[in-house]
């Protein structure tokens, strides 16, 4: 007989919202936040984005699996303390910029995984990044472009960042963005997507 | 300057499928039906508004174009424009109807959608656009180039709308940032000549995996 939890699983994984619900109560009987969360939520949402980069699902498909997450988020933390990465990453588009839809998509993947995220918004100042990491004092900075005109501040606001808050780490990514700019600008990773993104967060924060 | 109206009606629904990150799979079908409604409403989008004008360069070098309306700081574009005869200054928008869709979105799955259509609705626009000037000025035309692609930056933004009067459109820019608004606008130059003309500003670029790379 299908354990509660498969049922559960089952159901963000086929995005059924009635189903997800209707298992919400009864997995959090059963189960503790670890079993729900290790062997519920993350293996989907890792097959969704496995999905997403084989371009097997679309953005909605991938987006619609986060907000299922969100609402367990939201369902379990009403009672405890929910399962946090105890990290910060600040988010934003460079100034210069103001597509966000990508920096969007990052940003409810973070926080489905467990990050805590200060989302900055787009047109973002190179002092706006700086104060805001300093602040929350953050363990990551992920900055977006799509523009290629923007790189001499993205340059900028990683030279700054390294200077203020030794230690932290960056993250570039957008669609001008490859592997060797990154290299060149000194940033400490590229986000090629958001399939691949938490791997290569949890590379950095090991 | 010349502008139009560019009717919604034709807008490409595998073009919106591709900017949504599908390769050969297809949307689910609950994601099927918010594609299909939202593209629905989309092809009742009146605002689609596009305008253009041809002018002369009045000097060159290496480094860029000079035109009675600034200075175009791209080598690259100076590089495919050797051979034209004039310069079109174009500006297209999908206008406020779409971002109004966007931001009032209900979730991030709708906003997105509507941004995707907002892309392909734009990026038609520009084609179609490109095409009657084709038409109308019986000339060749090279790819478009934008303000903050390639080797141009943003501030460029001026000289296209020094050449164009883009408040007919009802687009404007942010004096700081030189972005537009509404934020599904295009604007772009491209060189006039006959048909031997170089075209694409991509050949004189290294970078090879560029999402914008044009063949």
């Amino acid at each position: 007989m299908q354990s509660v939890l498969s049922k559960f699983k089952e159901a963000i994984d086929s995005r059924n919202r009635a189903a997800l619900t209707e298992m919400l109560p009864l997995v959090m009987e059963e189960n503790d936040l670890g079993e729900i969360f290790s062997h519920g939520v993350y293996p989907v949402l890792n097959n969704a984005r496995e999905e997403f980069q084989n371009r097997r699902l679309g953005i909605p498909e991938l987006l619609l699996s986060l907000d299922l997450v969100s609402t367990v988020l939201k369902a379990v933390s009403k009672d405890v303390e929910i399962p946090k990465r105890n990290r910060h990453i600040v988010l934003g588009v460079i100034e210069g910029d103001t597509h966000d839809m990508g920096k969007n998509i990052i940003r409810d993947l973070y926080r489905g995984y467990g990050f805590e995220v200060t989302d900055l918004g787009k047109n973002v100042r190179v002092s706006q990044f700086v104060d805001a990491a300093v602040s929350v004092n953050a363990d990551i900075v992920g900055i977006s472009t799509m523009m290629s005109t923007t790189l001499d501040r993205l340059g900028e606001v990683i030279q700054l960042l390294k200077e203020k808050i030794p230690g932290v780490k960056v993250i570039v990514g957008g669609a001008f963005i490859n592997q060797k700019i990154a290299d060149g600008l000194k940033a400490d990773a590229y986000a090629e997507d958001a399939a691949t993104l938490i791997e290569t967060t949890d590379g950095l924060l090991a | 300057m010349k502008h139009m109206e560019i009717p919604a009606e034709t807008i490409d629904p595998q073009m919106v499928l591709r900017n949504l990150g599908y390769g050969n799979s297809s949307p689910s079908p609950e994601v099927s039906d918010l594609i299909d409604n939202s593209l629905q409403k989309a092809r009742g989008i009146r605002g689609i508004k596009g305008a253009y004008t041809v002018k002369s360069i009045t000097g060159r070098s290496d480094s860029g174009l000079q035109t009675e309306f600034g200075w175009i700081d791209s080598p690259r574009f100076a590089a495919i424009s050797k051979d034209a005869s004039e310069l079109v200054f174009g500006l297209v928008t999908a206008g406020e109807a779409v971002d109004e869709k966007v931001n009032q979105s209900a979730n991030m799955i709708e906003a997105c959608i509507w941004d995707a259509l907002g892309t392909v609705i734009s990026e038609q626009a520009v084609d179609r656009l490109l095409t009657v000037i084709t038409s109308e000025t019986g000339e060749e035309l090279s790819m478009p180039f934008s303000p903050g692609y390639c080797d141009w930056e943003l501030p460029g933004q001026r000289v296209v709308f020094n050449a164009l009067n883009p408040s007919v459109l009802g687009v404007s820019y942010f004096k700081d940032s030189f972005m537009m608004t509404p934020q599904k606008s295009v604007s772009f130059v491209a060189c006039m000549g006959k048909g031997d003309m170089d075209k694409n500003p991509c050949r004189y670029c290294n970078m090879k995996k560029c999402f914008m790379r044009r063949k």
